[in-house]
């Protein structure tokens, strides 16, 4: 036992007891005959009575003295963590850098999105005082990641490697090939990978994907085989239609979203049938030769009704169908069954089999009783069928108020249809909040809103702020920074020199001010662009 | 305005807290203040707050680093309101267009007056009003704190004989009221040492020790007031530093050793002490003399320090040493006018920086913090969840206490090459301030583990 223990020991149990300090080795080393504190420690218990006030503390401080006097690193084991590799970007600039840290601070996603955006096309990185900062804004936002992680450098993929919270930055470096990325990179990576060989060899993309394919973990699997999504065509249900089969639920659905999704696939094929038997002509006989004199006689068009399965089949849950009804699923049970049939019935058939437009098939869906879960279906099936006509018809029937579903509707719109929809909702609407929300659903986001629809929303706004009406509309306060990014860059005009008084509510100051900064940002980063020389 | 405004990353570095950023941030509005305008030597304004009296702020730059005021009732320091208008004026320099008003020219004029006071009374000679009553004054209170002492001396003997096993969560009154007894006993500093040596109790895997360590440490202390005649001149003054009887700085201008050199600042650090008193701390090095220097300043409710510091702007001038066995302790007693470019002095060699630190230690028994500065070492996260950040130099591991914001920004900066880093050692942890790569520096937002 060494000095130190001995003293602590006994102060431990306490001075009352007898206690001593352990005697020397003879060997040299430490606290043996050549230890100098050793010695003088003895002596000093030496020369003083054993129970003399003080003396276990005293002997104990001096020890503590010496002992931090003389405190040597212990040795690790462990190896130095490698270097990060070296940089193919260029350091962003001054000002992308202040840009940068001001979208971070200010908190205004869209802002950060265009932001990262620009310096990606720039093909910039973030300097090393940002990472910390940038690496948790995308473990915060997956939306952020596509132009964030490039724009982080080696230094930033080096940096989450350290951290297990920043795995999702991890990755193969930029500059590496296809095979290295495909091979070591991050999941993310991987991804791209797929879908870039996807949009020119989609064949040898699916190749790619089947090669690995059993080895990989269930959430690879999942985000993988959804990339096919890209350049998706017929040769693809051979690979598809045994992930029917797969042990990963999500795997499972979205490979029969896709099978769906391939009109001439089997899948789609039972599915059509299963939907057959729900929707029916009225009027019409069945058959051809009825049908055709239904059509030419009568000059009431043919009523179609759609009725919901009354049964779940034996053979559903092969091709990923439901029977049992999740707990809080908010439609009736045989709602919930055909809100499934729906969501995977290729949306073709729809208008072939009626020889409806779109719109009427919905207009023939709100006569029914089956609305909610048709309409639920249909849009579940736009997210892999995407088609403007289908897109425009939901969206005119939709719910004015909020719909969580808008965004990917809208998305598939010409930007033309999608500025008109705008503009039609700012006429028909009283509620300002409300149309943000739908233009900022629709428009992507590094994009910016039509001029028109920007004007007149800049305008609504302004008038809104004019009257005072923010004080109180939290909601529309929420929104203002990504709405300033999202307006056409002419519109920002009419949202400088606000009117600020020294009476306004702390809050409402705050958001006037975010407001004003997320818009000098703005046009700080539209300024920056422009000088930029396009690569 | 020749002058180029701070950049608003800049500024929000000299913030005390995130929350002062925020609220700064708030009042980035030209509305919200009546009255903007700036020269070469100071930037001001007038801020509507809620009363009806605008709020009169206003920033010295004419220093190394910005020096603030301002008539609010704020106790952060420096406050919103003077950040904000460095902030705005970062952002809108054209709206600072007001004249200099009069309250403006007299702070400027007092700081000023009080510079130029400073000098005249360093050169003349020390005024003492009555040696005999003062002497008298000294010596109770001399007598006090070793009845103090005494007292504690008994105390520890009484602690120790039961046991430090005994010492439990629950006997927190017990040793807050020996605190307060040296409080009494005028020896705040025995007091403010019982109150650290508890607060280990219960703390990490080895808390015993640590705790013998401090009570021995204390035991050291209360032994050398009873022989204190017999001590040194340095280490006489090295006690009474550590039983809270601080030095007049009128005292060190007059008589302390003095060094004349091109101080390069090495690390700045401000911490929030009680209620409204903040505290700043500087280590300075001599380019020539390659001494290292402490200056430790304390600002009252936000008012301004005298002087201002930045990391890296060397500054010529003379500093006066307090007495020590280990002289660290510095007054600024005279500024050169000029400050000179001076490069960066070299890291120290490893082993002569440890055999300094140690030697400091043998002088100075009772400092709480040294300097320390590493040259080539690396920054290592662990999962260990007690001590996650390490330093590692030659296969040896440093365990650091630091900021997880901080050590992600030096980490980042580090990118796993080897860095250069001075900082505060505590005797089992080093306090990172201030680090430097080939290109590139990191400066500390805060200290860990460094309140009472």
């Amino acid at each position: 036992m060494n000095d130190w223990n001995a003293l602590l020991q006994a102060a431990l149990v306490g001075a009352e007891r007898p206690w001593s300090l352990p005697a020397l080795a003879h060997d040299g080393a430490p606290e043996g005959a050549a230890d100098t504190v050793a010695h003088m420690l003895r002596e000093a218990h030496a020369q003083s009575a054993p129970d003399a006030p003080g003396l276990l503390l005293r002997l104990a401080g001096a020890k503590a003295v010496c002992q931090r006097a003389g405190w040597t690193a212990s040795t690790t084991p462990l190896a130095p963590t490698a270097r990060a590799a070296p940089e193919s970007r260029t350091l962003a600039n001054a000002a992308w850098s202040q840009l940068l840290s001001q979208a971070l601070t200010f908190g205004a996603q869209r802002l950060q999105h265009q932001v990262l955006f620009a310096m990606d096309t720039a093909t910039l990185r973030a300097p090393p005082v940002l990472l910390p900062a940038l690496l948790h804004a995308g473990r915060q936002s997956v939306v952020l990641r596509t132009h964030l992680l490039p724009v982080l450098g080696e230094r930033g993929r080096w940096l989450a490697q350290q951290n297990p919270e920043w795995a999702y930055a991890c990755g193969a470096q930029e500059q590496a090939d296809t095979q290295t990325h495909w091979a070591h990179g991050s999941l993310e990576q991987r991804c791209a990978v797929l879908r870039t060989e996807r949009a020119s060899a989609p064949a040898a993309a699916r190749e790619r994907l089947l090669a690995g394919w059993e080895s990989l973990a269930a959430k690879d699997r999942a985000a993988l085989i959804a990339t096919l999504h890209v350049g998706l065509c017929a040769d693809d249900e051979a690979f598809l239609t045994p992930q029917l089969k797969d042990r990963a639920i999500d795997v499972r659905r979205t490979a029969a979203d896709l099978l769906a999704a391939l009109p001439s696939s089997a899948y789609s094929q039972r599915m059509v049938a299963r939907m057959q038997a729900l929707v029916q002509s009225e009027q019409a006989e069945p058959g051809l030769v009825g049908r055709l004199l239904g059509s030419v006689l009568s000059k009431a068009e043919p009523r179609w009704t759609v009725q919901a399965p009354n049964q779940a089949d034996a053979d559903w849950k092969a091709d990923q169908l439901e029977p049992e009804r999740p707990k809080y699923e908010p439609l009736g049970e045989r709602a919930w069954w055909l809100f499934q049939l729906t969501s995977r019935t290729p949306l073709a058939w729809w208008t072939s089999h009626t020889g409806l437009t779109p719109a009427a098939v919905l207009a023939l869906a709100k006569a029914g009783d089956w609305n909610d879960a048709l309409l639920r279906g249909w849009h579940h099936a736009m997210l892999w069928q995407p088609d403007a006509a289908w897109a425009q018809a939901l969206l005119d029937c939709a719910p004015a108020a909020r719909w969580d579903g808008r965004s990917s509707l809208l998305a598939l719109l010409a930007p033309q249809q999608r500025e008109q929809y705008h503009l039609a909702q700012l006429a028909a609407s009283t509620n300002l909040h409300d149309v943000v929300v739908s233009c900022l659903d629709g428009c992507a986001p590094h994009a910016h809103l039509g001029q028109a629809v920007s004007e007149r929303l800049a305008q609504l706004l302004r008038q809104h702020i004019d009257q005072g009406a923010l004080v109180n509309d939290y909601s529309l306060r929420n929104q203002l920074p990504d709405l300033a990014c999202a307006l056409h860059p002419q519109a920002l005009s009419r949202l400088t020199n606000l009117p600020r008084s020294a009476e306004e509510t702390t809050s409402l100051s705050e958001a006037l001010t975010l407001l004003e900064q997320v818009i000098r940002s703005r046009q700080q980063l539209i300024q920056l662009t422009q000088e930029e020389p396009t690569p | 305005m020749s002058r180029i405004p701070l950049t608003a990353d800049a500024v929000a570095a000299l913030s005390p807290d995130d929350a002062s950023t925020k609220a700064a941030r708030g009042l980035v509005a030209p509305a919200k203040w009546p009255m903007l305008g700036a020269n070469d030597a100071a930037v001001w304004g007038e801020c509507q707050g809620s009363g009806s009296k605008p709020y009169q702020t206003q920033v010295d730059v004419s220093g190394a680093g910005p020096t603030f005021r301002c008539s609010c009732p704020s106790r952060k320091f420096p406050c919103k309101h003077g950040l904000a208008l460095l902030l705005l004026q970062a952002q809108t320099p054209q709206s600072f267009t007001a004249a200099e008003p009069a309250w403006v020219s007299e702070w400027l004029a007092s700081r000023q007056e009080r510079a130029e006071k400073k000098e005249a009374k360093a050169a003349a000679p020390p005024v003492v009003a009555d040696p005999a009553a003062s002497a008298k004054r000294e010596a109770q209170r001399v007598q006090r704190m070793a009845a103090g002492a005494q007292e504690l001396a008994l105390w520890l003997d009484d602690t120790i004989r039961k046991g430090l096993a005994a010492v439990s969560d629950s006997d927190g009154p017990a040793w807050a009221t020996v605190a307060a007894r040296m409080v009494d006993a005028q020896a705040p500093g025995l007091g403010q040492r019982v109150t650290q040596a508890f607060a280990v109790v219960g703390q990490g895997r080895d808390w015993p020790a640590c705790l013998l360590g401090r009570l021995g440490n204390l035991q050291l202390l209360v032994d050398a007031v009873a022989q204190r005649e017999r001590l040194t001149p340095g280490l006489q003054a090295d006690l009474r530093q550590a039983l809270g009887w601080p030095i007049e700085r009128d005292e060190v201008l007059a008589s302390g050793e003095r060094v004349s050199d091109h101080w390069q600042v090495l690390a700045q650090v401000l911490v929030e002490r009680e209620a409204r008193l903040t505290e700043r701390r500087v280590w300075l090095q001599g380019a020539r003399s390659q001494r290292r220097a402490l200056l430790v300043d304390f600002s009252f409710a936000g008012k301004a320090f005298d002087q201002g510091w930045s990391v890296g702007v060397p500054h010529s001038g003379t500093l006066a040493f307090y007495t020590s066995a280990d002289p660290l302790r510095a007054l600024l007693a005279e500024s050169s006018p000029v400050p000179d470019a001076a490069a960066l002095p070299q890291p120290p060699n490893g082993d002569a920086e440890w055999t300094a630190l140690a030697t400091r230690m043998a002088a100075n028994p009772w400092a709480q913090s040294w300097p320390l500065w590493l040259d080539a070492v690396q920054l290592q996260y662990t999962a260990d969840a007690e001590s996650p950040w390490w330093l590692w130099a030659d296969a040896r591991a440093i365990p650091l206490a630091i900021s997880e914001t901080d050590a992600w920004q030096l980490m980042a900066m580090a990118a796993g090459g080897p860095v250069s880093i001075f900082g505060e050692w505590t005797g089992e942890l080093l306090r990172p301030l201030t680090a430097w790569s080939d290109v590139d520096r990191w400066v500390a937002t805060g200290v860990q583990g460094d309140s009472i």
